[in-house]
């Protein structure tokens, strides 16, 4: 038993869909207190992660504890608040009408006006849901997460349909939440904001963990460098087979290469292709991302 | 950890039954204010009711009662039958937009959602019912001691049970894109099968001998007898408790898939 509590414990947890396995033999234990971004491209498991942390998917293997129990009694018990993607929100009624209705629904409810006010959704509490903006059904489905005043936040994309400033906005105010203990859980797509915000960043690809770590050690996780150029002539195929090349990227002729020898690599561009305006840089955490997936599909194909 | 025990496990029924409750409350407030629906479940009926009474309910059928009466009765029947169905679909709504899935992750378990939903439905085929029976009373110039109307509209609300529990299962089981175009068709069968819309003497032998285990068919039956007297029509006690049963057992059966399909 470790010494901090765990607000979340996956093992071995496996789930198909039909013939697609979503989730693959995940082990995943968030510490209480902690702030995580789960990353990954589309179909990497990540909704199917947030949902058995749920309870709305049941795992076909493994177990999956919230806070120490199931994760059922953990939303029953009002442990655990989520935004879902894409979640609907209830026809014919306004913001207020939502937000009593659901609130007569948990244990232990936060006040409604700490629950308005943290999530902002004070513009817009008598405007009926299906006249909210994107942004402002997003701050909703905030404030429906922050309604069972949980110890665990369970975010699936929350920031899609927010522009910047609502942006930062919803990431100060869900901090700001956090910072008594409280742990939180997030998918995005946005790098930017899993490396600003979060304290670990879980990658996953093809249902597993590829990456975990703080974002700097996420980001040093890929060794090597990018060097890119312009090219006409040197075919995709050629470009897997240059040295030290784990990762391809190419848009017409402008290509960007990870390798890990990337000395040999520019060596053999400047002698033997017709490669010019070559530039070598360092892996931002976006490049770490593509590196990390794109070896997860490779060991996946081999 | 299985899907079959969790649920029950995690929930000492403390907080299932007033969010229950709670659910329920909102949900009676949410469709009264919801025109659309008012107008087309409670206008409807009323307005059928005035066209036929106006061609044939002056006939007399007993002494001392005119047809009116019986047109009343069965418009009534026929929509709080409409708005019972209707009132179960939109759980067929709710599944496809994923707002039930929003309902699970809270501390109330999926089934008193179910049972909370088929008691709004009871609630609101109410007013359904009165408004029929009021322009009974006010145009259709129908006249019965109080306890015989109390007598109908009591036998008639209580007959509707095992209807709103249909539209409840069909709302579970079928696609939010095929229940409206289903309930439609059954919410028609049920009314000229079950003899709401013209009395079923009118019909082939074979429709008035189906008639007989249609619970539609004793909605208009609980609300006649009181007015046209007789015995009190026990068959229909059965029946009506024959298709709660089974649909009951229907649903069950079928309610957990279909929560676990909700869209994802």
């Amino acid at each position: 038993m470790e010494s901090t509590p765990l607000a979340i414990e996956l093992s071995g947890v496996n789930r198909s869909f039909g013939p697609v396995r979503a989730v693959v033999d995940l082990d995943l234990a968030v510490p209480v207190g902690q702030i995580v971004a789960l990353l990954g491209p589309n179909g990497a498991g990540k909704s199917t992660t947030n949902e058995m942390i749920l309870g709305l998917v049941e795992p076909e293997s493994g177990t999956v504890r919230v806070g120490g129990r199931s994760a059922a009694a953990a939303v029953r018990d009002g442990g655990v608040g989520a935004m879902l993607q894409g979640g609907a929100l209830l026809d014919n009624a306004t913001t207020l009408d939502t937000l009593r209705l659901m609130r007569g629904l948990h244990r232990h409810p936060m006040a409604l006006d700490e629950v308005i006010e943290r999530s902002g959704c004070q513009e817009f509490l008598r405007t009926k849901t299906h006249r909210l903006s994107g942004g402002q059904a997003q701050r909703l489905r905030f404030a429906m997460a922050l309604l069972p005043d949980p110890q665990l936040l369970i975010l699936d994309e929350p920031t899609v349909a927010m522009d910047v400033e609502l942006r930062r906005r919803f990431w100060a105010s869900m901090r700001e939440f956090a910072a008594d203990g409280r742990t939180v859980l997030f998918a995005t797509h946005y790098l930017e904001e899993a490396d600003e915000v979060a304290d670990r960043i879980v990658l996953m690809a093809r249902g597993a963990v590829v990456a975990d770590g703080t974002p700097s050690t996420v980001k040093a996780s890929v060794a090597g460098r990018l060097v890119s150029f312009r090219s006409a002539s040197l075919r995709t195929d050629q470009l897997h087979g240059l040295p030290g090349v784990v990762a391809v990227e190419r848009s017409g002729q402008q290509v960007k290469l990870h390798s890990n020898r990337s000395d040999d690599l520019i060596r053999h561009l400047l002698l033997d292709t017709d490669a010019y305006e070559i530039e070598a840089t360092t892996p931002g955490l976006t490049d770490a991302f593509l590196a990390l997936i794109s070896d997860a599909d490779k060991e996946h194909a081999a | 950890m299985t899907a079959m025990t969790t649920p029950a496990v995690a929930v000492p029924g403390r907080t299932a039954l007033p969010g229950a409750l709670h659910y329920f409350g909102h949900t009676v407030r949410l469709t009264f204010r919801n025109v659309a629906y008012v107008i087309f479940t409670m206008g409807l009926p009323v307005t059928m009711y005035l066209v036929f009474n106006s061609i044939y309910g002056s006939e007399p059928i007993v002494p001392g009662v005119n047809y009116s009466a019986v047109i009343m009765v069965q418009m009534a029947g026929y929509g709080a039958l409409g708005s019972a169905m209707s009132g179960g679909a939109v759980v067929a709504l709710e599944r496809r937009s994923g707002w039930f899935r929003q309902l699970m992750i809270t501390a109330v378990p999926e089934r008193s959602f179910l049972i909370a939903r088929a008691a709004t439905v009871l609630v609101v085929v109410l007013p359904s019912l009165l408004l029929v029976f009021l322009a009974g009373f006010t145009v259709g110039g129908v006249r019965a001691p109080a306890g015989v109307w109390l007598a109908a509209l009591a036998s008639m609300w209580i007959g509707l049970l095992p209807l709103a529990v249909l539209g409840l299962v069909l709302g579970l089981l079928v696609k939010a894109e095929a229940v409206q175009g289903l309930n439609t068709v059954a919410m028609m069968v049920l009314s000229m099968a079950g003899g709401l819309w013209f009395p079923i003497e009118l019909m082939p032998d074979a429709v008035q001998a189906v008639a007989r285990w249609l619970p539609s068919y004793w909605i208009g039956e609980f609300g006649r007898w009181p007015f046209l007297g007789g015995p009190f029509p026990w068959q229909g006690v059965l029946v009506q408790l024959g298709w709660t049963a089974a649909l009951i057992i229907i649903g069950g059966l079928g309610y957990r898939r279909a929560v676990r399909d909700s869209k994802r």
